[in-house]
């Protein structure tokens, strides 16, 4: 029987299984999880068990205020002049891609981002404006919060 | 001849700024990954569309109130009444439905037209 003291175990085999379930950890994020740009504003969008399609060419996202943001334009207020100027960005988007394809053929899905707790009112409200500036129809983004891929 | 001492021993790498690394990985990727999925719900805005069709058939109006309750026609209506409601209003299901918002937030607007578009309506025109 042997009855020395056992050798402590080296430091390195200590710190094997641990690097390996961070390992993991990295993997399992990577595979599952999902990195893109965010909405230049905050906005919670409402939640819908089973959506439609995936989101658009453009993305207008509407706040839970009302003010807009497209891309690199934030409306600092809900007026008039903000939205304009917000909408004015869109539209040049909008130009600027139907430059490279045909927009007759094929017209550009615009997804609105709105906050959930949002007046749908404001919502209706610029549908009529998009409309005219080309997009008559549209999509509002939801989440599934339930999916998981 | 040179003396150049005992030689040492081969020591390994010190691993604890690669672990440090590697740690910072997994919090940085539980930060940014989200992992909901992006869906969307299709709009018609009044005035989009075709226009030269008139409007057929009985008034197909539903108003969402304040805390998302709807009502058909001025009447009010639970959510789960509103198909039957509207189905001896319309001859097919691409009969537009307008849908008024009165004070319902952007959550209760789409949980009404995920309703109805889960029944079957096609044309549902959201307006003010």
């Amino acid at each position: 029987m042997d009855f020395s003291t056992p050798q402590p175990p080296r430091r390195n085999q200590v710190l094997l299984p641990m690097i390996n379930v961070v390992f993991l950890l990295i993997i399992f994020f990577l595979l599952a999880g999902r990195m893109d740009a965010g909405d230049p504003l905050p906005v919670e969008r409402p939640e819908l068990v089973q959506g439609d399609r995936p989101p658009g060419d453009l993305v207008l996202a509407i706040a839970a205020d009302g003010r807009l943001g497209f891309a690199d334009t934030v409306a600092e207020h809900t007026s008039d002049a903000s939205d304009a100027r917000v909408l004015a960005a869109l539209a040049a988007a909008r130009a600027e891609l139907c430059a490279a394809r045909d927009c007759d053929v094929m017209a550009p899905l615009l997804t609105l981002h709105a906050d959930h707790n949002l007046d749908a009112g404001r919502v209706a409200d610029l549908l009529p404006r998009l409309a005219a500036m080309g997009f008559a129809a549209l999509d509002l983004g939801t989440l599934d919060h339930g999916a998981a891929r | 001849m040179f003396q150049f001492g005992p030689p040492s021993p081969c020591r390994r790498p010190d691993l604890t700024p690669m672990i440090d690394v590697v740690f910072l990985l997994p919090v940085f990727f539980m930060l940014v990954s989200q992992f909901s999925r992006d869906s969307a719900l299709p709009l018609r805005a009044a005035g989009g569309g075709n226009q030269a069709q008139a409007w057929q058939g009985p008034e197909r109006l539903v108003d969402l109130g304040a805390d998302g309750a709807p009502s058909l026609n001025g009447q009010s209506i639970t959510p789960a009444h509103l198909v039957h409601g509207l189905e001896p209003l319309i001859q097919s299901f691409q009969d537009p439905i307008v849908l008024r918002a009165r004070g319902a937030d952007v959550q209760g607007l789409v949980d009404i037209v995920a309703l109805l578009r889960d029944a079957g309506f096609t044309r549902l025109i959201v307006m003010r």
